[in-house]
């Protein structure tokens, strides 16, 4: 029986794996082909190949690239930030937007940026501006929390007291200086992956490759699965659970961090990939949750994108934010899995 | 193997939840905490653990300091049991007993080992959990999980075997055949099993040594039917009792309520 349900779950991981790259993929082609401007899908890959590539094609295709390969590593920051938020908090309800971590990372850049607003060209500085915000609003919820009982549910409430009062203070703070931004505020406040330019995406990267080194160079997967199951018992396994604690909060932090210091706040993408991986995967095992949320976060950010400039071919108004979209099309789709796996 | 306390006193705040408790539990046999709630038991188990440090005193595992050893080392070796699960994500069954093996698993090994697998799956019949293996956790009864609690430590193979209220949740089936197990463990590996129980009458039945304890100190040792008097339980309970034996070493407590002891004159009349 073990080894039967042992060997289903491996072919179950690989199956999806396979499954979610191809699908991946074929967003990555479509999101590419569409725009203002439509490519073919065959012309699309005739240029991505470098085959053959007219001038005017071959700009739109590198655009597109850049915007599309920024949705996919905000994703993907964003799923790994979510599985880590859940896993530490042992809360299913955690998301780095829920738990006012990524609102505070804004507001402390919003802070930096009606100081210096030209501040929002040096990725990096802004990214570490982001990350300390991030870490902030972490700590400030899981204090606030603590006082409130240390519950489930305070967590989520002092959560979502946190995030609407740093969200409120962006606001603010980034109306005032909105002249001075290259594009309209309301890009950071809601995320967009539209004025993302091509030399931000090493940072993407950069932060990304780093923490899921960090995560993978402490252990984190194995020592989140024997956490779960309580302090006592993850100590009794050997795990130090303030390192395994503190690594996995840096880590989301730096991740939810530095994806609002380039793209801006995306909701939803942490909450659902996480949920959405661990339905289709029957289990919450970190080991295979984490490197599956990779796809199912990227995916659901691609798609994402697509939908605002689907939205903007039929708009005059020109773009609307990418957290919009991830809130209309993920929601349902994360109250039908709940449905669903509430059932089973 | 064996594994010794000396004069070790822990406290919580001010209160001293173990007081210079000295004692010695040997390998091959099942050693016994009992007491009223608050008396000690689970921090007993805990310090032995080391998942608690003593405010002084030593525990010895072996001969060796605890504090000597790594915690990897001590991962290995020591398995201890809370009853209390938080379920929070959902995890199967074989998910959940499978992280008992990761402290046998090699440096950089990600995934279980064909061994891991077989050692669960073997923990899995004696315990009479196969067909849960699959199911999640949350979807278990509390007797189920009781026994799955029971499988994890087991599959880890500790030489010191920790358990707090393994019978607790059980029915009276379950209760015997997971005291047979961890008898059978006990011997076969020679480990030093440390139990902590309410059940006197199955304390009776399966305990080599039994330990008394009252706010902290052990007040009786023994075999069962040493420690097991009418006196010494009145005494740490603080209810009446009438102890009945049953057979060489079953001993049965029967708690006498306080109004029935006394002889009400209402009934006389």
């Amino acid at each position: 029986m073990a080894h039967r349900i042992a060997r289903v779950a491996r072919l179950r991981f690989f199956t999806l794996s396979t499954l979610l790259a191809l699908l991946l993929l074929t967003l990555v082609a479509v999101s590419v082909s569409i725009g203002a401007s439509m490519i073919p899908l065959d012309k699309v890959l005739l240029c991505l190949l470098r085959i053959e590539c007219g001038e005017p094609a071959r700009l739109i295709v590198e655009l597109r690239i850049t915007r599309t390969l920024a949705a996919l590593l905000t994703g993907c920051m964003l799923a790994v930030s979510g599985v880590l938020v859940q896993g530490v908090s042992r809360n299913p309800l955690a998301d780095p937007s829920i738990l006012g971590v990524s609102s505070t990372a804004l507001a402390v850049l919003s802070v930096f940026l009606l100081v210096d607003p030209t501040l929002i060209a040096y990725r990096q500085i802004s990214i570490l501006i982001a990350f300390s915000g991030a870490l902030l609003g972490y700590f400030l919820t899981t204090s606030i929390s603590l006082v409130a009982g240390g519950t489930g549910l305070s967590l989520i409430l002092s959560g979502i007291a946190v995030s609407a009062l740093f969200s409120g203070v962006s606001h603010i703070l980034l109306f005032l200086v909105q002249d001075k931004l290259r594009h309209p505020y309301v890009f950071l406040l809601m995320g967009s992956a539209s004025r993302v330019l091509s030399q931000d995406l090493v940072y993407l990267v950069i932060t990304l490759a780093l923490s899921v080194a960090i995560v993978f160079a402490f252990r984190i997967p194995k020592a989140l699965n024997a956490y779960l199951f309580g302090d006592s018992y993850a100590a009794q396994l050997g795990y130090r659970v303030r390192v395994v604690t503190t690594v996995s909060a840096f880590v989301a932090s730096l991740l939810a961090g530095s994806s609002v210091a380039v793209v801006g706040i995306v909701g939803f993408i942490g909450l659902a990939a996480p949920h959405i991986t661990r339905i289709l995967l029957g289990t919450s095992d970190h080991r295979v949750t984490i490197l599956l949320s990779l796809l199912t976060g990227s995916s659901l950010a691609i798609l994402a994108d697509v939908a605002t400039r689907a939205i903007s071919i039929v708009s005059t108004r020109g773009e609307i934010p990418l957290g919009v979209v991830t809130s209309v099309i993920g929601a349902p789709f994360l109250a039908y899995l709940v449905i669903r796996g509430s059932r089973r | 193997m064996k594994v010794e306390l000396k004069n070790v006193v822990f406290s919580y705040d001010t209160v001293k939840a173990v007081d210079s408790v000295t004692l010695e539990f040997d390998s091959g046999r099942i050693s016994c905490l009992v007491g009223p709630n608050g008396s000690g038991k689970t921090t007993t188990l805990k310090l032995v653990a080391s998942l608690i440090k003593p405010s002084e005193g030593v525990v010895y595992i072996d001969g060796k300091d605890v504090r000597t050893y790594s915690a990897s080392e001590i991962a290995k070796l020591v398995s201890y049991s809370d009853p209390h699960l938080p379920k929070t994500l959902p995890m199967k069954v074989v998910d959940f007993i499978l992280t008992s093996r990761y402290p046998h698993h090699r440096a950089l090994q990600y995934f279980e080992s064909r061994e891991d697998i077989e050692v669960v799956e073997e923990v899995a019949k004696e315990l009479d959990i196969v067909h849960i293996l699959d199911r999640k956790l949350e979807q278990l009864s509390s007797g189920e999980l009781q026994r799955v609690v029971v499988a994890a430590s087991l599959a880890k193979k500790p030489r010191v075997l920790l358990l707090d209220e393994p019978s607790a949740f059980l029915d009276i089936r379950y209760r015997f055949e997971i005291m047979d197990l961890v008898k059978k463990y006990t011997e076969k590996r020679g480990a030093v099993t440390v139990v902590a129980l309410h059940d006197l009458h199955l304390a009776s039945l399966y305990c080599d040594r039994v330990y008394l304890l009252y706010r902290g100190r052990i007040v009786a040792s023994g075999s069962p039917l040493e420690v097991f008097t009418s006196e010494s339980i009145e005494r740490v309970y603080g209810v009446k009792v009438e102890t009945v034996q049953i057979g060489r070493s079953q001993v049965v407590a029967i708690p006498v309520p306080a109004e029935s002891s006394k002889e009400t004159p209402a009934t006389l009349s």
